[in-house]
């Protein structure tokens, strides 16, 4: 039992983490967001369906969307918009992020990220590995808070442009 | 909105790519979680069961352990213990209070002795002699008083039980029971009756008590060996003392009336009419040569219609139990309970009215003597009013004296002349002498504040002459209430004595 439960826990808890992140949960609510969604799947038992198919992700995922769901309700005035955010974000996850196009996603991330300007990547480094806020990256830039919050967009929207490019293109090859 | 979902899963590639962030290792967390949950049932299991043995256990002890102790207060000897506990004989010296449980209070009179029985919640006493009152919160547990024919067991009340009995003897034979509140059963050889407020009956009934003078040997069916229903074997033991020699002022005449609203199972016994104060035997048997001359011959062994001393005897004690219910229940009888107390003395005095009719109707030689007796309790009952300085009391009673009066006046008019009229209109004018000599001898002796009572001649012989009324003025007028104005007579006599001006308007011998 001990050995199952570390298998199954070892083999999905990164995708289910970032899953949660994407989903907007913070670090902290992500970990124990993780931690409930393994233990009731174990409480539970993974479906006889869900076993012959082999989409055991699939179906943990669908129980840490109710956790965060549930996890939003309790905080949101209108419960409502929780539903409808995360109906939205799940096309989104999962028509780009599954087992198989993963790895050409980073893939291409990669590509991309060596084929952005100098600029944009020296901002996109002081966001995700100096973990700077916006306020320490809009003193160092010279900008304001919301110029910066406006150039990360810019940038990651540049960025998403030339991976889709990259994977059709893969595709088409 | 899906733009900013494709930006967000950017931002998640870039956090998983770039950044520093890594997913958490959460085995070991998940299998402690996992494992913990498994357990949680049975630790909740485990609590709620310890939780209700705790209750449980709180609950136990709340009921036995803090079960209060009996005590008693006041001038008591305990006999047969060291201290006051179940089987303990408690005789009161002097005044004496016992509280059982919490619960239940007794009060004991001087000469009281009383064995304490039961069990917590079960509070039992059983009587020996006197007179004990109780007053009990039955929400609490039951109580229940033991004498020697039987048992009362209370339904909530405040009740009284005096032991008829001779002093020095097991005396409990018989009991005077009187509720004051509430409910009372009292069970025994003759069966269970119920006894609501304002009841007083003695116990064993009239035909219980014939048949054990009479040794019938009818049994009644047996619970058990030693006592049935709750009574002793010794209740079918007799004291010759007591066969022969009811006593007390009221005790010994049954309510027939009261009995048969009750239950209707109690008859009067004949043997049973003599009560203090009565008159001696050949009195008696004059009466009884009355009665047979006016019945004829087929009236001689029969039962009379209509026993007119009973009757009388039940009213005079009923006025008596009014009076002593309300100023038992009066806080401040100085204050506006006087009205109250006369208005209810006025109607004790109405009843008395009518019962004097219709014994005069039946036998008016036995009326007569009833009269007599009457006058003389009212006189006593009068002496002590002014003694505790009650003169609202005192005057309700003059009034009803005057009425009484009146009554034996109006019989003995009545009466065919002869030997006999003269010798009862003898015995009235020598009672009524009496009775106002005492009055005005008590008049003298009390204090300022009651000489204002109206209706009694404070000096001279006026009331020794037999032209003058024997109590003096007459009773004031009354207001809406039934109640004398005695202001009208106190502004006729500035100093608080009320003058003979309205003397002649009552009626004398």
């Amino acid at each position: 039992m001990t050995e199952e439960l570390d298998s199954i826990v070892e083999q999905h808890q990164e995708e289910l983490y970032y899953y949660l992140r994407y989903l907007g949960a913070g670090k902290n609510t992500a970990e124990d967001l993780l931690q409930k969604t393994f233990v009731v799947a174990l409480k539970k038992g993974f479906p006889e369906d869900v076993e012959k198919s082999g989409n055991q992700i699939g179906w943990l995922r669908g129980i840490a969307r109710n956790m965060f769901l549930r996890w939003c309700n309790a905080r949101e005035r209108r419960p409502d918009l929780c539903s409808e955010f995360l109906k939205v974000a799940e096309t989104v996850w999962a028509a780009n992020y599954d087992q198989e196009s993963k790895p050409e996603n980073i893939r291409a991330l990669r590509k991309c990220l060596e084929e952005l300007e100098e600029k944009d990547r020296k901002v996109l480094m002081m966001r995700y590995r100096e973990e700077y806020s916006r306020k320490e990256m809009a003193e160092k830039l010279g900008l304001t808070e919301n110029g910066v919050k406006s150039l990360l967009r810019r940038v990651r929207a540049r960025l998403l442009k030339c991976v889709e490019a990259r994977l059709l293109r893969e595709e088409y090859r | 909105m899906k733009d900013y979902f494709k930006d967000r899963f950017i931002d998640t590639l870039l956090k998983q790519e770039i950044g520093p962030e890594e997913a958490p290792d959460v085995r070991e967390e998940v299998r402690r979680r996992f494992d913990g949950s498994r357990n949680k049932r049975r630790v909740l299991y485990a609590t709620a069961a310890a939780l209700m043995l705790v209750v449980g256990a709180a609950l136990l002890f709340l009921r036995t352990g803090r079960y209060p102790e009996s005590s008693v207060t006041g001038s008591y000897v305990l006999k047969e213990a060291e201290s006051l506990k179940r089987g303990a004989l408690v005789q009161a010296t002097g005044g004496a209070s016992i509280s059982l449980g919490g619960y239940c209070k007794i009060e004991m009179n001087e000469g009281t002795m009383l064995r304490l029985e039961g069990e917590p919640h079960r509070e039992q006493v059983f009587l020996h002699k006197g007179s004990i009152t109780c007053t009990v919160r039955p929400e609490r547990g039951r109580f229940s008083v033991g004498f020697e024919t039987g048992r009362i067991r209370v339904i909530g009340t405040r009740f009284r039980v005096t032991a008829l009995g001779p002093e020095g003897t097991k005396s409990s034979t018989r009991v005077q029971v009187r509720v004051i509140k509430g409910r009372i059963a009292v069970t025994g050889t003759w069966g269970q009756r119920v006894l609501t407020a304002g009841r007083e009956t003695q116990f064993p009934p009239s035909d219980e008590k014939e048949k054990e003078r009479t040794g019938d040997q009818e049994q009644p069916k047996t619970n058990g060996p030693g006592r049935e229903n709750g009574i002793p074997d010794s209740a079918r033991r007799q004291e010759p003392d007591q066969q022969t020699t009811p006593e007390g002022p009221v005790r010994d005449q049954p309510d027939r009336t009261a009995d048969n609203q009750d239950s209707g199972q109690v008859r009067e016994s004949p043997e049973k009419e003599t009560t203090v104060g009565e008159s001696p035997k050949p009195e008696r048997s004059k009466t009884e040569a009355a009665r047979s001359e006016r019945d004829g011959a087929a009236g001689r062994d029969e039962k009379p219609k209509r026993e007119a001393p009973n009757n009388i005897h039940r009213t005079a004690a009923r006025c008596q139990e009014a009076l002593e219910v309300l100023a038992a229940h009066l806080p401040k009888p100085q204050r506006s309970g006087v009205r109250d107390a006369a208005q209810e003395v006025m109607l004790a005095e109405q009843e008395l009215q009518m019962r004097l009719k219709l014994a005069a109707s039946e036998n008016a030689d036995e009326a007569i003597q009833m009269h007599f007796q009457h006058l003389e309790k009212l006189s006593r009952s009068l002496q002590r009013s002014l003694q505790r300085k009650r003169p609202a009391m005192a005057w309700q009673k003059a009034a009803l004296m005057r009425a009484t009066v009146q009554m034996a006046e109006k019989q003995l008019r009545r009466e065919p002349e002869g030997q006999r009229r003269e010798e009862a209109q003898r015995r009235l004018r020598s009672l009524l002498s009496r009775s106002a000599t005492r009055m005005k001898q008590l008049l003298k002796t009390a204090p300022p504040e009651l000489c204002h009572i109206p209706g009694f001649v404070s000096s001279g012989s006026t009331a020794e002459s037999k032209d003058a009324p024997p109590f003096g003025k007459p009773p004031a007028e009354r207001n809406n209430h039934g109640v004398k104005d005695h202001r009208k007579e106190n502004e006729a006599a500035p100093n608080g004595i009320p003058s003979r001006k309205g003397s002649k308007e009552a009626t004398g011998p």
